[in-house]
């Protein structure tokens, strides 16, 4: 039975969501806590898998709950359900959130979100993933800078030019960002030339995905050769359909991060077992099997959970953990539990389509959209692939 | 001239002697003292008598003159560039000639003076001399042409002032209307010229006007504002200020009364004004929607929580009554279907889930409608940000329902188009006007039957384009080129101010995009907004 917090300083939506999600009964233990502070108190008593809050909140506030709560739960998923819709609230939430849910919410959105939740942190506690990957010895840390970025979100007085100076303080990263920034949005009418353009223009959120990546990919540098090379291509190119693909610019954002990190795992696996990844590329290859099957066989877990378990152990959103985790799962995609997990898995297909690599195994397209869809997904794919980046 | 000699002159007589020398004393002194300047000359034109006022005029004195040949001393122009053949031949046939000469005096200046020449004739008819007199006329000259020159001056401010101009005399009588008033009123100037303000002007105008014609010519300075609808149906509004106009002793000379066309002030005041607004109902919707949002979530929690324990409650009562069916003795069954009857538990049992059902759209509604207006208003958006299209057409579709409902059925065909960069509040407001435009069309094209209003959304080239059909009355052919004219329209009041198009436009030409149409009277009516996209191949190369 799973423990799950539900905070808010209105009784009435406490009593409403006790109604509206008792049919979880036998699976959750459901707990309700009238304001940040009481909130506290319950989890001082006894630990939540799951915290869901309210943002305005009298006394302490979901924003400031949710920073004690990684602080000293940090094995507590976090999410925010609220009614404030503003970008300005969305953004700052993001600094300590795992998922922002916005009032009104359906009973079936909520505990589709929290069983999700649930899911990836399943994932951090499968006890056999955790072996895998601590067989292959010690992983990156969490990137700094994205650490730092995140972190900054949370201050609504955040410096630009402040900002600018911490990433500019790494100038190979900096440059690296600038020209992902360049090379991914070749859409922007201008070139954008500097750290504090990045982020007046695209926001502070998506330059922190953007850094994410730099720094996942430079925290395997030289370590893969040429394959560590087509490894960073494909993703790029992943990334770019998926963000075209993607229904609102919200989720194009999400699509984009999660399109760059859903090989997380091949990497973690190029750079610690070399010897055993070359193995499983050849038996993928020989057997004409789903690569997924062949790592689970010979490293005990496939590259989608090993990078869905390094991304989880950096505490980053689940909206990105999930496509990372789930991009080859056909069940979970035929489910239908989130949009972007749909996108990624399409836009993963579409890449190594364009790019004529077929021993990367992946969902077949035909399962994942109409064929409607599927005529106007290759075109887009077809102009990323092309476009000069 | 003849220089006379008392002596050769004298008669006998000694009396008479000094008498004439007397009268010729006073004629010298006479010719002395003129303000004009007394030339005469022999037969050869050469000077013999030369006054003061010629010695003032032409620069030279007495002596250092006679005996020269005038035209050698005093240069001139004849009119018509005339020779000295020509003048000698005219004066000789006319006797007495006058006119505008122009001589050069001594300092080299040419001076206009008016001339008269005489010939002098002995008996016999022969010439024998010339008496030349000249008026310095430059001054008079000059001050006309300055007195011209600023009168056409004035001519030329009142002219091409933008406010119009209309004076008329003590008696009411137009005295001056310049072409802007003329053109304000529609009016012939000529034709104004002459009558009474009031009945000048053209027949719809005189209500508006009748007040100042009465208090015209009395009172102290007016100012107010008039609505002039024009005979194609535009709307001017106008500014009129009179001032009476008062001789030195204060009675009243006239009025003049001057209009200044406010429509384009106007029009940007109303453009500002419209902005705030949205702002401010941006900015409550925003507040309204996060109170709204909170009892949504518990009314729809519950509502789900009802239907469920619903279900689950008529599970238990099936079961139950299958068990005392089977089981329990006849008064017990009988007392089970009583209190069924009671509630009409068939009722209950049929329509309960079906209520709830309902209930919980009629909240999806809520919070859909909610959440369009928020979108629809964007409040703290002041920057231009890339923006769904499509999704902002959805949103004002859901704002504007109201508007259409009852008249037209939507049909959206939304393309999977690039974002654009733009004030989506802004261009939330124009799609809105157009939509409430088409259904208003749909209305008064009065078929009877429900319309249609087609919303659909395409790339073409660097531009997205949005179409927004109706099947409504159309606009006619005479109207088309004034649909976005600002206050222009067909409207009943309250129902359009006549600035939605004319601030549509706008806000499109802002964002460097066209808002076009196309009509068919009876047919309706498609307007066409078309925005560039972010994304040109060039901008993309450079990137």
């Amino acid at each position: 039975v799973n423990e799950i917090l539900l905070v808010d300083d209105e009784a009435d939506i406490l009593s409403g969501l006790r109604n509206a999600l008792r049919r979880n009964r036998t699976r959750w233990n459901m707990r309700f806590a009238l304001g940040g502070e009481a909130a506290l108190r319950e989890l001082e008593a006894a630990p939540a898998d799951v915290v869901v809050t309210d943002m305005r909140m009298p006394g302490m506030d979901g924003l400031a709950l949710l920073g004690v709560v990684r602080e000293r739960h940090p094995r507590a998923a976090r999410i925010v359900l609220s009614g404030q819709a503003e970008l300005g609230a969305v953004v700052r939430a993001s600094s300590v959130a795992h998922q922002y849910l916005l009032k009104p919410c359906e009973p079936e959105a909520l505990t589709s979100t929290i069983e999700r939740a649930l899911d990836i942190q399943a994932l951090l506690a499968n006890d056999t993933l955790r072996a895998v990957v601590g067989g292959l010895g010690t992983l990156p840390t969490a990137p700094a800078l994205y650490q730092a970025l995140t972190a900054a979100l949370g201050d609504p007085d955040i410096d630009v030019k402040k900002l600018a100076a911490l990433v500019n303080q790494d100038v190979g990263l900096a440059s690296r960002v600038l020209r992902l920034v360049n090379s991914a949005y070749c859409g922007l009418a201008q070139r954008i030339s500097s750290i504090d353009a990045a982020i007046t223009r695209l926001g502070l959120n998506t330059l922190r995905h953007l850094a994410l990546t730099v720094e996942v990919f430079r925290g395997f540098d030289g370590r893969g050769g040429v394959a560590f090379e087509q490894l960073e291509q494909h993703a790029l190119l992943t990334a770019r359909i998926a963000r075209r693909l993607a229904p609102t610019p919200a989720a194009a954002d999400v699509a984009f991060a999660a399109g760059l990190l859903h090989d997380a795992g091949k990497l973690v696996l190029m750079s610690r077992a070399p010897d055993v990844y070359e193995r499983v590329v050849e038996e993928t290859l020989r057997r004409g099997e789903s690569q997924c099957v062949v790592e689970k066989e010979l490293v005990g877990a496939d590259h989608a959970e090993i990078g869905a378990y390094l991304l989880g152990l950096w505490d980053l959103p689940h909206a990105i953990i999930e496509p990372v985790a789930h991009h080859h799962s056909q069940r979970y995609v035929n489910a239908d539990k989130s949009a972007v997990v749909r996108i990624v898995a399409a836009a993963d297909a579409l890449a190594c389509e364009a790019a004529a690599r077929p021993q990367f195994q992946v969902i077949p397209l035909e399962t994942l959209g109409s064929a409607e869809d599927l005529e106007r997904w290759r075109e887009v794919a077809r102009a990323e692939a092309a476009a000069k980046w | 001239v003849c220089t006379f000699k008392a002596d050769e002159l004298l008669p006998a007589d000694a009396g008479s002697m000094r008498a004439a020398a007397r009268v010729a004393a006073h004629e010298s002194m006479l010719l002395e003292n003129l303000n004009d300047a007394v030339v005469g000359l022999d037969a050869q034109w050469r000077v013999d008598a030369w006054n003061r006022a010629a010695e003032r005029v032409f620069g030279w004195r007495r002596d250092e003159v006679v005996g020269r040949r005038f035209l050698e001393v005093v240069p001139s122009r004849f009119p018509g560039d005339a020779s000295f053949d020509e003048v000698l031949e005219r004066i000789g046939r006319e006797g007495r000639v006058r006119w505008d000469v122009r001589r050069r005096t001594r300092s080299g200046e040419w001076i206009e003076v008016e001339s008269t020449a005489v010939a002098l004739r002995a008996a016999d008819g022969t010439i024998t001399g010339y008496v030349s007199v000249n008026r310095d006329v430059s001054l008079r000259k000059r001050a006309e042409a300055a007195l011209r020159a600023s009168q056409e001056r004035l001519q030329r401010i009142l002219e091409t002032l933008n406010e119009g101009i209309w004076v008329v005399d003590a008696g009411g009588t137009t005295e001056f209307v310049n072409a802007r008033a003329a053109e304000v009123f529609e009016i012939d100037v000529e034709e104004a010229i002459g009558r009474p303000f009031l009945d000048a002007l053209p027949e719809q105008h005189r209500s508006l006007a009748r007040d100042d014609a009465a208090s015209l010519l009395g009172g102290d300075p007016v100012q107010h504002e008039l609505m002039v609808r024009r005979r194609d149906g535009s709307t001017r509004f106008v500014v009129l200020s009179r001032t009476p106009l008062r001789h030195a002793d204060g009675r009243v000379a006239g009025a003049v009364v001057v209009l200044l066309d406010v429509t384009a002030l106007r029009q940007a005041r109303e453009e500002l004004q419209q902005g705030q607004k949205l702002e401010a109902v941006g900015r409550l919707a925003s507040g309204i929607a996060h109170e709204i949002n909170t009892p949504i979530q518990y009314v729809g929690d519950n509502t789900h929580f009802l239907g469920e324990a619903f279900t689950a409650v008529a599970a238990v009562l099936a079961r139950t009554r299958e068990a005392v069916r089977a089981h329990c003795s006849t008064p017990v069954r009988e007392e089970l279907d009583r209190a069924e009857r009671e509630v009409d538990l068939e009722y209950l049992l049929a329509e309960a889930p079906g209520t709830v059902a309902k209930t919980l759209d009629g909240i999806r509604r809520v919070a859909t409608l909610v959440r369009a207006m928020k979108e629809f208003a964007h409040p703290d958006q002041k920057e231009m940000v890339s923006t769904d299209v499509n999704r902002a057409l959805l949103a004002t579709l859901e704002v504007a329902r109201n508007e259409y409902k009852y008249v037209a059925d939507v049909e959206t065909d939304l393309a999977d188009v690039p974002p654009v960069t733009c004030h989506a509040g802004e261009l939330n407001q124009v799609f809105l006007n157009i939509i409430i435009n088409a259904a208003h069309a749909i209305e008064d094209a009065g078929r009877g039957e429900r319309g249609k209003i087609r919303v659909s959304t395409r790339r073409e080239g660097g531009h997205l384009v949005v179409a927004i059909a109706d099947t409504g009355c159309g606009i006619p052919e005479d109207n088309r080129d004034k649909i976005f004219e600002p206050f222009f329209t067909t409207k009943k009041v309250g129902r359009g101010t006549g600035q939605g198009l004319a601030i549509a436009r706008n806000v499109v030409a802002k964002h460097h995009g066209h808002l076009t149409f196309t009509s068919a009277p009876g047919v309706g009516t498609t307007f066409f907004v078309r925005l560039p996209l972010e994304t040109s191949a060039a901008q993309a190369e450079v990137a």
